[in-house]
């Protein structure tokens, strides 16, 4: 038979018995699927950690956690030392009850300093940042993001307006830039930017600030500088020689490492899952592929009488199973594609394009369904006709 | 057409002792003839098809075909005999399921090499001399007994073999259908083919030209008639 006449035969034999071939093209369908989301996501999910990271830390700066942590604890820092050219607390409150005339929400409430524009990395869109003022006298006035100000103002906008948060009332000052979900899930479209001394006072009653984050001025010495502060803090606590820190110090250069790390995770469990997935499509299209030489004896004994020799019957049984591999396949990489664009329309991620590795999901998928079929199309190959036609 | 000499095939089943089916057996067909084989169950007739249809091998003894020595043939090349040479009809019909009736009858063709327009052409007109010509696209379980056998006839014709080697073809059908199955093989000998019948009704085998009965492994008393 010539190749036309084998994927002829094939896919007649294929749709003969529409529910197996749908059973056996499962599989490979997802694996596909899966190599395919990994392919075009991966690289975008990479970038998005990266640009998250860069956001949370950007390059020169030193991420600050601690129970005791003051606001003078973080000046001190800057005054004590040259190199740090700025220092900046986040006061996280958790979430808090934000309500408008009309509406609410639950959102994340964290105060911010004046110079947190800079230091934190992100700026209003509309509005006015905090300034000196709104920090010395503990105003009353927050930045929201844009989707809670689309949940609480809905089309009319929040400039101006005024937000209870936990009964407080706050005039809306500004809106936040948005940035998207953050690697911990958290929409910060959704957060509320309030002055932290207005948090302390307000809010709190407390005058720690929880963490912060210094900018150095050379991005290359974080370490050394991070080494610095540990020594400053440790005396300013008042730790005892021995004793652990109370505190943690994150750089950039460590945040850097560990991105890398994750996207190489990222990758490494892409590539483990449709590994796994197509292992079971092998063993599962190998398993029916057997059944249904059991079932079509009668079929290899005939075609063995009209003159198909064992090579004919092994190749014809193999051209089976690499069809319906190379067809799951190629549905496996539009079904990718799909569910790639869906999540990268929610993720916000950017769809990459990686030829190479459509090559790849298509060789794998062909791979596949080979392998699978060779002991099948031989034990149909050995069969006796006479046996088979009894 | 066929020159069998001191054929010999026994079988050995575990246990038990040895089975000599056939014995020392000598057998001719010329072409163009129409022979029946008939015998009792076990008499080995299926065993004697089998071996003459290059599905099995003898343990000793000679077989030509059209002149060529069967003894020496590798399984491709007794494939591609079976092929080019040999047209089956089987009791159970042994159509695909779930596959039309010019499908089942091209099958021949598709293992020896030819271009698609011609095969699906050959495998209809193949159906139109066993006036099938109003069932092309029918699938088996749309026919009747009859007809399926007439596709499998149609599929042992499609090839132009030498012979068509028939087992027991109307045993699953009844007699209507039965005896138009044998007035069609009639009518293909009269138009040339060399036909060789198995069977164990006598009624069936007195369609042939000539019958012989085989009983203990070996051929017995011969009848010839002249055709009418």
């Amino acid at each position: 038979m010539n190749w036309k006449l084998l994927v002829k035969t094939s896919l007649r034999n294929l749709s003969r018995f529409k529910l197996r071939s749908f059973f056996m093209s499962i599989g490979i369908v997802l694996g596909v699927a899966t190599l395919i989301v990994g392919n075009t996501l991966g690289g975008g999910a990479a970038q998005k950690i990266s640009d998250q990271i860069d956001q949370m830390f950007g390059p020169g700066t030193i991420f600050i956690a601690s129970a005791e942590l003051k606001q003078a604890d973080l000046q001190a820092v800057a005054d004590e030392l040259d190199q740090v050219i700025a220092a900046s607390p986040r006061m996280m409150m958790g979430e808090l009850e934000i309500s408008s005339a009309d509406a609410s929400a639950q959102s994340g409430v964290a105060g911010y300093s004046d110079n947190a524009e800079y230091v934190w990395n992100r700026s209003v869109t509309s509005g006015r940042f905090f300034d000196q003022r709104d920090i010395d006298r503990a105003s009353r006035v927050a930045l929201i993001g844009d989707k809670l100000e689309l949940e609480l103002f809905g089309v009319d906008g929040a400039m101006g307006e005024e937000i209870m948060i936990a009964s407080v009332p706050f005039e809306v000052v500004g809106i936040l830039e948005p940035i998207g979900i953050d690697p911990h899930g958290e929409d910060r479209d959704m957060e509320v930017y309030v002055p932290y001394t207005t948090a302390q006072r307000r809010l709190a009653n407390t005058d720690l600030v929880g963490m912060g984050k210094f900018v150095v001025s050379n991005a290359d010495l974080v370490e050394e500088d991070s080494d610095e502060i540990a020594v400053l803090l440790r005396e300013r606590f008042q730790i005892a020689e021995g004793e652990r820190d109370t505190f943690q110090l994150y750089t950039s250069k460590f945040a850097d490492v560990a991105a890398a790390k994750a996207k190489r995770m990222l990758n490494v469990y892409i590539l483990l899952a449709a590994i796994v997935v197509l292992l079971v499509a092998a063993v599962v299209i190998a398993s029916i592929m057997l059944v249904v030489v059991r079932e079509r004896i009668a079929e290899v004994g005939l075609r063995k009488a009209v003159g198909a020799t064992s090579k004919s019957i092994a190749t014809q049984f193999l051209w089976e199973a690499a069809t319906v591999s190379v067809i799951s396949g190629l549905l496996g990489i539009v079904v990718g594609f799909a569910v790639s664009a869906v999540i990268a329309n929610i993720y916000d991620v950017t769809m990459q394009l990686n030829p190479l590795g459509l090559l790849i999901a298509i060789a794998a998928a062909t791979l596949v369904g080979i392998v699978s079929g060779i002991i099948p199309a031989r034990r149909a190959a050995r069969l006796d006709p006479i046996e088979a036609l009894r | 057409m066929i020159n069998i000499e001191n054929l010999c095939k026994s079988f050995q089943r575990p246990g038990e002792e040895e089975l000599h089916v056939l014995r020392d057996l000598d057998f001719n067909v010329a072409p163009g003839e129409f022979v029946a084989i008939v015998g009792a169950s076990g008499s080995g007739k299926t065993t004697l098809m089998n071996i003459i249809g290059l599905l099995d091998r003898a343990d000793s003894g000679g077989y030509e075909l059209q002149g060529q020595s069967a003894d020496k043939l590798s399984p491709e090349e007794r494939a591609k005999v079976r092929n080019k040479t040999i047209g089956f009809v089987f009791q159970q019909f042994h159509l695909l399921p779930r596959t039309t009736a010019t499908e089942n009858v091209e099958l021949p063709l598709l293992y020896s090499s030819r271009d698609d327009a011609d095969i699906s052409k050959k495998a209809r007109e193949a159906l139109c001399r066993v006036g099938l010509e109003e069932r092309l696209t029918h699938y088996p379980s749309e026919l009747s007994g009859g007809q399926q056998q007439r596709v499998a006839i149609a599929r042992a014709l499609v090839n132009d073999p030498g012979i068509i080697l028939a087992d027991e073809p109307t045993g699953n059908l009844d007699k209507e259908s039965g005896a138009q199955i044998m007035n069609l093989f009639g009518d293909l000998n009269r138009n040339g083919s060399t036909i060789l019948l198995i069977t164990h009704d006598e009624q069936v085998a007195s369609a042939a030209s000539r019958v012989v009965r085989i009983a203990d492994g070996q051929l017995e008393d011969t009848i010839t008639r002249v055709a009418s």
